[in-house]
């Protein structure tokens, strides 16, 4: 029976609370007394009772005033909750072990007191004591390496005094990748594949520069290529322009690195964040996937996440 | 350590001072050095103390609570017991979650003292720490500052306090369904054994003893001699108890309507008080055959009930073990005063004559009423106090009376009770303190029955009228036995007055808060509500708790409505009524834009501008007489703007 309503329940939670930005409302806050607030209610009944048996008024009074309390802290607590937005900003894939966690914002237009956000999978919390505006709060989530859906967020706030507790949820079906741990690698690695048609080492570096045309040198360009004759001849900047210019392609082979699945997905790992650094178009091959050779940002988010789904 | 569990510490020590008088010094003790420690702890070591130490404590503290407020005084013991234990759990709280247990069992904890005393001033005291400890428990949940916490706790309170009377007023009233011991009360009051002469200061106290609401006053006039307690055995010195003071007898009486109400203070001694000979059909209160009333338990709590003057007198004769009990009297003891009243019945021929003589010699020999007189320790005490000290209180009095009355064959017996009573005219009603205690004589004549004879009033007469506070000539000795007290400072202008203001509303709590019970409460809503009034009464609660509920969630969900200042209002106003309305201008560059259009408003239009700018930029105020000229302009152009359309 418990089992079936807590199914029911976490059922109706994913329908209601599926989205990356909720305002909480009538139908999707939870009131309930808090722990404390059951002990309140236990000794709430122990005066009530002590009370009539005294025929004590004054006792009997204070077990009123601690019921109406209770009501007041309901009504409060909720309406401490009411119109409360929660919106989940953005998920910050990073490192294992570095700062992953997910961006959310606080949406109000009063002040609320005693917000707590809580994932629920890692059991990691946030306390806001006091909100007066919107406000951005950073939920730490320690995963291990890999890629989750980030699941329900639990917001909770034992305001006013601590007797109840309100809450509601945010579900929020966005990944989460969390890369391997870079481990230094020392061995070089040269072994290249190109296109999506197999395994061709491409060991030799192409640097077979044909000339192509001349363009007016605009700021940022290399010195390098700077036509220095013409700039002789007709005080001119001219900056030479070849075709299929490449520089070193390098390949990193999952099979070829020595160490257990997560030795060898920290080390690719390294091998990925320091050729992208090195801005050195890279491929690289898992046994399940592989990635062309390529360069820039999305590429090395592209590796980086091909290494945390492995 | 948590610095705001200082605070409830400070509760504990509070609870402590108010509990001094039935707890007693050991307790006061031990909670006071544990609040030391706490402190100490708190601020050199900083963190709590292990778990063995504090068991240690614990079983010692226990101990001692054990032995000093003893195991039969269960209720006592129980709350002193707990208090011990949350302070003990102050000391160890370690987090947050024991910090919030313990504010929440001092909602249990604190209310312990009304158990013991229910005035007024406890209950402000008990509902502010109660406050307090919300505070603390708010700020300690949501890691706030203690002072906006505690505000939003009274706040709260303030909101509920209202609510909660009414649910005492309309609740209907459960009979209690156990019977649970009661809490001791210290309190002074009559002793069940009368010995003035051990006595060198008759300590006086100005605690209330009771109330009477007398319904026909005309029935009743002064003397009040209010009748409690006894005494048929004198052994000597001392005058003991009858035995047959808390043994109900069964009057019989078709009269059962109330002649007056008594509200008794807390005492920790069931006998109760009534004028004469007395009847009660309250519950729980009997008459015994010396026409006095006793309650069949002792309360901790204020406790009211109807007294009915039985009409026929009672015995007209006495059995002879009645007689010789009301002529015992130890042997070969005071052989003056027994030859001294021998004579006097030798010659007299009635009992009457005996009292004239007996007066007569009182009133001539010079004796005095004090409140001070020296202790007696010769083993003939009455002789002594006769023949040599000759000054005494009415305990003197009375013993010294009763006993020559015995010694000629005279049936008598001594009373104590009070004698007098405070008049509050606002209210209508009587107070008797302690310091009324009185103590008189009875004699019975055979054929008439026990008649009431207060020796005391041959030496001081005065004694008869109202209260001893009154007193004027022994003001003094009764002002310096009090102590610190209001009645004490009566002397000091406006000491009077407040006093009787706190005495009048004193009593209203004890009227209409404390003793609300059940009958109470039905004759209330009847006459309130009429017939259906059980019916209407639990609509009433129900619809006002409902209607409660709602306004406060209005009021709470209600939108910030600014309010804007007068000067802007009004030029919103002429701005609407004017052309520009929907033009974005300025406010001076539509003033001028309108005096264009008016030029006869010109003057006031510049008037109103000054006006408009010096509330809003320079931050003064927009008179009233402004706003008349005001809106009279916005009249006159709101026409002329019609017009013109």
């Amino acid at each position: 029976m418990r089992s079936r309503i807590k199914y029911w329940f976490a059922k109706h939670v994913d329908q209601k609370h599926t989205a990356d930005h909720m305002l909480f409302k009538h139908d999707s806050i939870y009131v309930l007394p808090s722990q404390s607030g059951l002990l309140f209610i236990g000794i709430m009944l122990l005066n009530f009772i002590l009370g009539i048996n005294y025929q004590n008024n004054l006792i009997l009074a204070v077990s009123y005033i601690m019921g109406v309390l209770l009501v007041v802290s309901l009504l409060s607590g909720y309406i401490n909750f009411n119109r409360l937005g929660l919106k989940l900003l953005s998920v910050n894939d990073n490192h294992e072990g570095v700062l992953t966690g997910a961006r959310l914002e606080l949406e109000s237009t009063k002040e609320r007191y005693n917000i707590i956000i809580k994932h629920i999978d890692t059991g990691s919390e946030v306390t806001v004591s006091e909100v007066f505006k919107n406000t951005i709060a950073h939920v730490a989530l320690p995963y291990k390496r890999g890629v989750y859906t980030i699941g329900r967020f639990k917001i909770i706030s034992h305001f006013p005094f601590g007797l109840v507790t309100v809450w509601s949820y945010l579900h929020s079906n966005k990944a989460l990748h969390v890369y391997p741990l870079p481990k230094e690698e020392k061995t070089e690695i040269k072994h290249i594949f190109t296109g999506a048609d197999g395994d061709t080492n491409v060991n030799d570096v192409q640097a077979i520069d044909e000339f192509n045309e001349l363009k007016p040198y605009q700021q940022g360009m290399s010195l390098n290529k700077v036509s220095w004759r013409h700039f002789a001849k007709n005080q001119q900047l001219l900056v030479k322009d070849y075709t299929s210019e490449q520089p070193v392609s390098v390949g990193f082979d999952f099979d070829l690195i020595t160490g257990n699945v997560e030795e060898r997905l920290s080390k690719l790992c390294f091998l990925v964040v320091e050729a992208s650094n090195n801005q050195q178009p890279f491929a690289l091959k898992l046994p399940n996937a592989t990635v062309p050779i390529g360069t820039g940002q999305s590429h090395r988010v592209k590796c980086l996440e091909i290494l945390s789904e492995y | 350590m948590n610095t705001k569990l200082l605070v409830i510490s400070f509760i504990y020590l509070v609870m402590t001072v108010m509990l001094f008088a039935e707890l007693g010094i050991p307790f006061a003790t031990s909670i006071s050095v544990l609040i030391v420690w706490h402190v100490t702890q708190w601020k050199y070591i900083k963190s709590a103390p292990s778990n063995a130490l504090l068991n240690i404590v614990a079983l010692i503290g226990m101990t001692v609570l054990g032995i000093s407020i003893g195991f039969s005084n269960s209720v006592s013991l129980f709350v002193a017991l707990m208090v011990l234990a949350c302070q003990l759990k102050v000391i160890q709280a370690k987090n947050e979650k024991q910090n919030r247990q313990i504010m929440v069992l001092n909602f249990f904890t604190i209310p312990c003292v009304f158990l013991f005393s229910q005035d007024l001033f406890t209950t402000i005291v008990v509902v502010t720490m109660l406050v307090i400890n919300l505070g603390v428990l708010a700020a300690i949940s949501h890691k706030q500052q203690l002072y906006p916490a505690t505000k939003m706790a009274v706040k709260n309170i303030l909101l509920i306090i209202p609510v909660s009377m009414l649910l005492v007023v309309f609740l209907p009233k459960i009979p209690s369904f156990w019977q649970l011991p009661g809490a001791q009360v210290a309190r002074t009051g009559l002793s069940e054994n009368v010995d003035p002469f051990s006595i060198s200061e008759l300590s006086q106290s100005d605690d209330l003893a009771f109330r009477a609401i007398l319904e026909e006053p005309t029935a009743y006039s002064p003397p009040f001699y209010w009748r409690a307690l006894i005494h048929d055995k004198f052994d000597g010195t001392s005058w003991h108890m009858a035995r047959e003071q808390n043994i109900p007898v069964n009057v019989v009486n078709s009269d059962i309507s109330s002649d007056y109400k008594v509200i008794a203070e807390p005492s920790n001694l069931p006998w109760l008080f009534a004028l004469g000979n007395a009847i009660s059909n309250s519950d729980e209160v009997s008459t015994n055959q010396f026409g006095t009333l006793f309650s069949s338990k002792v309360r901790s709590r204020n406790f009211e009930y109807n007294v009915h003057t039985a009409t026929e007198s009672s015995k007209m004769s006495l059995t002879r073990w009645e007689y010789q009990r009301y002529t015992q009297l130890p042997q070969k003891l005071n052989p003056k005063s027994t030859e001294l009243a021998r004579q006097w019945d030798n010659n007299t021929q009635s009992t009457q004559e005996f009292i004239a003589r007996m007066r007569a010699y009182f009133m001539a020999q010079g004796f005095e009423y004090t409140l001070t007189p020296e202790v007696i320790e010769s083993a003939n005490t009455i002789d002594e106090f006769v023949f040599e000290k000759k000054s005494g209180f009415c305990g003197h009095y009375a013993s010294s009376v009763a006993m020559m009355m015995r010694s000629v064959g005279i049936p008598s017996r001594l009373v104590s009770g009070y004698l007098g009573a405070e008049y509050n005219e606002a209210n209508d009603y009587y107070s008797i303190y302690q310091y009324d205690a009185h103590a008189w004589v009875e004699f019975f004549i055979p054929n008439s029955g026990w008649q009431r004879l207060d020796p005391t009033a041959w030496i001081s007469p005065e004694r008869l009228i109202g209260s001893l506070s009154q007193h004027t000539t022994l003001s003094e000795q009764f002002k310096s036995n009090l102590g610190i007290s209001l009645v004490a400072l009566s002397g000091v202008p406006g000491m009077e007055w407040l006093r009787l203001k706190l005495e009048e509303y004193d009593y209203k709590w004890t009227r209409w808060v404390l003793n609300f019970d059940k009958s109470k409460q039905q004759s209330f809503l009847h006459d309130l509500l009429g017939d259906n009034a059980q019916f209407l009464s639990g609509a009433i609660t129900l619809f006002t708790l409902g209607l409660l509920c709602l306004s406060v969630f209005w009021f709470m969900q209600r939108k910030i409505h600014i309010k804007r200042p007068l000067a802007v209002d009004l030029y919103e106003h002429l701005k609407s009524v004017s052309p520009y309305h929907e033009s974005n201008l300025t406010p001076l560059q539509f003033i001028s834009k309108v005096s264009e259009q008016f030029p006869e408003h010109k003057s006031d239009l510049d008037e109103f501008y000054s006006h408009f700018s010096a509330a809003r930029y320079q931050g003064k105020t927009f008179s009233g007489q402004h706003r008349k000229s005001t809106m009279k302009l916005i009249k006159s152009i709101k026409t002329k703007t019609k017009r013109k359309l």
